[in-house]
């Protein structure tokens, strides 16, 4: 067991490109998912949720779960055991919130913190504990509930995720008491997450479906089956290329182990299916028009001299169905969704050096067409 | 959201319990008032308003946790476990249980309590704590709704994707029940 030295303001040590996002890489069904994510609601019994706590109390729990949990996280054995990163967050720069935030290790809100007034500090307490190098497992205390726990696979490993999950869960379970009642099961700030505390999603690319107009059948699929589907980028409005996640609703009246069957037996089967014979129709019901749109993309990827982060995503996306499809050489699938990571602003600047917002279209485009110099239209 | 009973916009909002699952009814206050459900003229309920009552341990009351969607500490479940049970059933398609995981310390509270009963009862007790089947059984009653309720509105997709669904929660149960006499220790 190696835990890292305590790291507070910048982090060193934390990988600066996307070779360890734990959602990009080699996995099952990743011409359609990217990767597979369980996250479990936790909170720590005798205190108050966090959205309520004084900041004593945020302070309390932090410490709590620095000292007891930490050691949890990475146990002590294998070759290679990996170390767990400690993150003060309230005492972390902003590009490296906004870093974290990219690679989908804690949200928005965990990002910006509460206000606390100048005579508590000025600062919420708040952290996250991850586990390096590969950033498979974490966990955000204080953001909503205590601790919010998740594991990231690539490709389709719901199972597996839950599986590690679980027994992370066990393990924190002995160091700590959770808010538990035996007729709501695990206790949360939000009824809407109260019971088993799970969120199972998976993180689909469905352009297929997108061009065949026909992703309004899946949200209507999944609305029937009390499951989320919404934008891995941004909600619906906002959400360039045809990146989404499919979550489970509701948390209360079904174990773990069920939630997890009806994703896996049913659905997303499903979907994988419908957006394979939808690429299969495309290519050869509208060839010359899937061509066009995956060759434009590359063509505007590999020549443009600025590009919006939105534009960038939107055409990635299309190239990446280009991938699928056997239409490009030179560029894997996994490097393709790489890209998508990439081209976010922090990670951008992590890539080129410092820039200003001004410059960042101007970058972006010179940073792809340095990518994908390689990448030419393919023989199929 | 429109009232039930004509089209104006609804401000009353009843919940009835009807056999395990809420029912909710939506009225305007004139509609309301004609039900009973509103003393015609003075605005007030029939029936005297609970209190707002806090929950002893934080201090937050039902009325800002239905502003804010947050609970304040663990203690409001119980502070507010009756006003609580339509919330759940509107967010988790009916559900108001646990059915879940449980923590081991108290699976393991289980076990010692029944030591030095039989076995059978220890594998009851545990399946109580667990909630397995009647999760199962539940879950098919709903599933059997949604499909009947797919097939109605000609969601032929939709209906096909619940029928699997359905056979799958079925012969789960058959090959659970069928393997060993105890349903209980299904899943």
């Amino acid at each position: 067991m190696s835990a890292a030295s305590h790291s507070n303001g910048d982090t060193p040590g934390l990988p600066l490109d996307g070779r360890h996002a734990p959602w990009i890489g080699e996995g099952r069904d990743t011409d359609v998912v990217l990767s597979s994510r369980v996250r479990l609601a936790r909170n720590i019994a005798g205190f108050r949720f966090a959205g309520l706590a004084d900041v004593d109390d945020r302070r309390s729990v932090l410490e709590i779960v620095r000292d007891r949990v930490r050691p949890a996280l990475v146990p002590s054995q294998g070759d290679d055991p990996g170390r767990a990163a400690w993150l003060d967050l309230h005492a972390s720069p902003r590009s490296v919130r906004d870093l974290l935030v990219e690679r989908h290790l804690i949200s928005p809100q965990h990002a910006r913190g509460r206000k606390v007034p100048p005579s508590a500090g000025g600062q919420d307490p708040r952290a996250l504990l991850l586990e390096l190098p590969s950033e498979r497992r974490s966990i955000m205390v204080n953001e909503e509930d205590h601790l919010r726990i998740q594991v990231i696979e690539p490709g389709l490993a719901l199972g597996e995720a839950a599986e590690a999950i679980d027994a992370l869960d066990d393990a924190i379970e002995s160091c700590v008491d959770y808010a538990y009642h035996p007729r709501f099961g695990y206790l949360t700030a939000c009824t809407t997450n109260v019971g088993t505390g799970i969120r199972c999603s998976v993180m689909l690319h469905l352009p297929g479906l997108r061009l065949l107009g026909e992703i309004d059948k899946v949200r209507r699929a999944a609305a029937d089956m009390s499951l989320a589907i919404r934008g891995f980028w941004g909600e619906d409005s906002d959400n360039p290329g045809e990146f989404y996640q499919l979550s489970n609703q509701t948390t209360l009246g079904s174990s773990e182990a069920l939630l997890l069957e009806s994703l896996l037996s049913t659905i997303v089967p499903r979907i994988i299916e419908y957006e394979r014979l939808a690429r299969r129709r495309l290519l050869e019901t509208r060839r010359s028009i899937t061509e066009d749109t995956v060759f434009r993309a590359l063509g505007t990827l590999r020549h443009a001299r600025r590009l919006a982060a939105a534009e960038a995503m939107q055409r990635l996306s299309e190239l990446r169905l280009g991938v699928a499809l056997g239409l490009v050489d030179g560029l894997s699938l996994t490097d393709s969704t790489r890209l998508t990571l990439l081209v976010q602003p922090e990670h951008l600047r992590r890539a080129v050096g410092p820039i200003t917002d001004e410059e960042i279209r101007s970058a972006r485009a010179a940073f792809l067409r340095e990518q994908l110099a390689g990448c030419a239209e393919g023989g199929a | 959201m429109k009232c039930d009973h004509c089209d104006k916009e609804a401000t009353v909002e009843e919940v009835l319990l009807v056999g395990d699952s809420y029912v909710y009814k939506h009225m305007c206050e004139s509609c309301a008032s004609e039900v009973g459900l509103l003393k015609s003229g003075a605005g007030g309920r029939s029936e005297p308003t609970p209190s707002d009552s806090a929950c002893p341990r934080c201090g937050m009351t039902f009325q800002a946790f239905r502003e804010s969607k947050r609970l304040g500490c663990p203690a409001c479940y119980d502070a507010f476990t009756d006003r609580l049970g339509p919330v759940l059933s509107r967010a988790h398609d009916g559900a108001t249980h646990h059915t879940g995981k449980v923590p081991k310390r108290l699976l393991d509270a289980a076990l010692q309590d029944r030591a030095d009963a039989g076995p059978s009862e220890t594998r009851e007790a545990i399946a109580r704590v667990l909630g397995q089947a009647r999760e199962r059984a539940d879950k098919i009653e709903r599933v059997a709704e949604q499909l009947a309720a797919a097939v109605r509105s000609e969601r032929f997709e939709q209906a096909a994707l619940l029928r699997d669904e359905l056979e799958r929660l079925r012969s789960a149960v058959q090959s659970h029940t069928h393997a060993d006499p105890s349903p209980d220790e299904a899943g």
